[in-house]
This record gives C-alpha cells, sequence and structure tokens, in this order.
C-alpha cells in the first residue's frame, strides 16, 4: 500500500448535477410510458405528455441559465422531445405502432376492425380475402407514421376511401395528390353504395390504394 | 462578479416552455395547428433561438 494522498473525487457543479439528474429521469419516464404502450400495458396520452414534458425541461434550463454552468444535454433533449412534440401535433404520429415492414391481410370484419397502425416504415393491409365485407359497410382505420401505407381492395368491390397525409401524397387508383396537409376522398362510381370505407393517413410519406 | 449567464439555455429554455405550451394547447383542442403553418413556425422559430443563442455564457451583468 503506498502512502499517497488520496485525490478527492471531483463533484460536478450542483446545476450541472441537477439537470444531468432530471434529464436522466425524463428519458426513464419518457422510455418506460413508450415501453409500456408498445406491450399494451398502458396507452400514453402522448399528445399531452410530450408538450409538458418538453416545458418541464425549458424550465429547469431556464433556472439553471443563470448559474452558467453547461446545460447541452438538457438542450439535447428538448429539441428531441420539441421534435417528437411536433410530430405528433402535426401527424398523429402512433409511437405504438413500430418500425419496419409489416403486411397485414385480416380475414374477418372483426380483425378489420381493430385497425392498423405503424410509426415508421411500409405497412400493408391486403383486404382481398376479407370474408363477410358484402353485409353493409365496413370502416377499416389504417395509418403510418413516416413511410408508406399501400391498401390492397377486392376487384370490382365499390370502396370508399379517405386518404390523409401530413406532407406527401395519396394516391387512390387513377387518382393522385401531393403536397402538405392532402386530404383526398374517393366515392365509388356510379353511386353505388361503398362496401368497404378506407379511413387511411400517413404523416410523413405514402399512402396507395390499388385493387388486389 | 463571476457569475455568468448560459445565455444558450435561457433562450433554449423559453423556446421550449413556449413550444411545449403551443404543442400543450393543440392536445386540449385549445388551438387548431396545420402542418403547413406549424412546419415553417417551427424553422422560424429554431432560427431565431440558434441566432440569439449563439453567443452563449455571456456576462450577465
Amino acid at each position: 500500500m503506498s502512502g499517497a494522498t488520496p485525490v478527492p473525487p471531483v463533484e460536478p457543479s450542483p446545476p450541472r448535477r441537477t439537470g444531468r439528474l432530471l434529464g436522466g429521469l425524463l428519458l426513464v419516464v419518457l422510455g418506460g410510458a413508450w415501453l409500456l404502450e408498445s406491450l399494451d400495458v398502458v396507452e400514453v396520452p402522448w399528445d399531452a405528455l410530450l408538450p409538458g414534458v418538453l416545458i418541464a425541461v425549458g424550465v429547469i434550463l431556464v433556472v439553471n441559465a443563470r448559474t452558467g454552468a453547461s446545460q447541452g444535454g438538457l438542450i439535447a433533449l428538448g429539441v428531441v422531445l420539441a421534435v417528437l412534440a411536433f410530430l405528433t401535433a402535426a401527424i398523429e404520429f402512433p409511437f405504438g405502432g413500430g418500425v419496419g415492414e409489416r403486411t397485414e391481410a385480416p380475414t374477418t370484419l372483426a380483425q378489420a376492425d381493430e385497425g392498423f397502425e405503424l410509426g415508421i416504415g411500409q405497412l400493408t393491409v391486403d383486404l382481398s380475402e376479407l370474408a363477410g365485407a358484402g353485409n353493409g359497410r365496413t370502416v377499416v382505420r389504417a395509418r403510418v407514421g413516416v413511410g408508406q401505407l399501400v391498401v390492397l381492395v377486392p376487384a370490382g368491390m365499390p370502396v370508399r376511401v379517405e386518404g390523409k397525409a401530413g406532407l406527401g401524397n395519396v394516391r387512390v387508383f387513377e387518382l393522385e395528390e401531393g403536397g402538405i396537409d392532402i386530404d383526398l376522398t374517393t366515392e365509388p362510381p356510379d353511386g353505388a353504395a361503398p362496401v368497404l370505407d378506407l379511413r387511411l393517413s400517413v404523416g410523413i410519406g405514402e399512402v396507395r390504394v390499388e385493387r388486389g | 462578479m463571476g457569475e455568468s449567464t448560459n445565455r444558450a439555455a435561457l433562450v433554449a429554455g423559453v423556446f421550449f416552455i413556449a413550444a411545449g405550451a403551443v404543442f400543450l394547447l393543440e392536445s386540449l383542442e385549445v388551438l387548431e395547428l396545420e402542418l403547413r403553418v406549424l412546419a415553417p413556425f417551427l424553422l422560424i422559430a429554431l432560427g431565431v433561438a440558434v441566432l440569439l443563442g449563439g453567443r452563449s455564457r455571456r456576462p450577465s451583468g
């Protein structure tokens, strides 16, 4: 054992420590909420939670700013939260929808009635094998946060479509619109009563409806 | 005095509070925001924040 004098640990300044503590705590809370929603344990009201946390981060920054300590971590956290809150407010981003490429092919009305959503990626909803869709109108909802939503409908079936895109384009058979805040609604030709009523939306990307 | 203000943190904090309030009001359906308005507004606000926060740690006087 040497007799060297132990060097006292360097304590971070109180404001920085507080900021780091609160920032870490906020991340843990947000991550936990996201995880619980992904596991279908709870449905998190992101549209209110994210702005609330963003305001909390802002208040912490303003209070700590007087000390002159670096707040880079909290500022970065605030930027991420601001972007997420923006996505939630502007395009109703489905946080629990997951990421990747997915195909859904409901065969019963009960399956179709649950709706489909994906956070980021490509979601294909194949309705060509949907049984029992001839009895009245069946409403099918699907949305994608960022990416592409493709819906395949049976050939010859009267279909009504409400297609929305925050930023991108909506293509329903031969019709196509693109730009910002696109809202394209089509009715079945010849005044036929629609059998399928599709409510489709994508935050950023493309909605496409085709005959299967 | 040795105390100084982290101007970048101050500007960012005010910006986050304002943005959070706007998003909160939107979620409570007090405001209705459209992407065509929100996107350029956010860009402008970020630009202003960058400009104002460019010189951080200015003496508080």
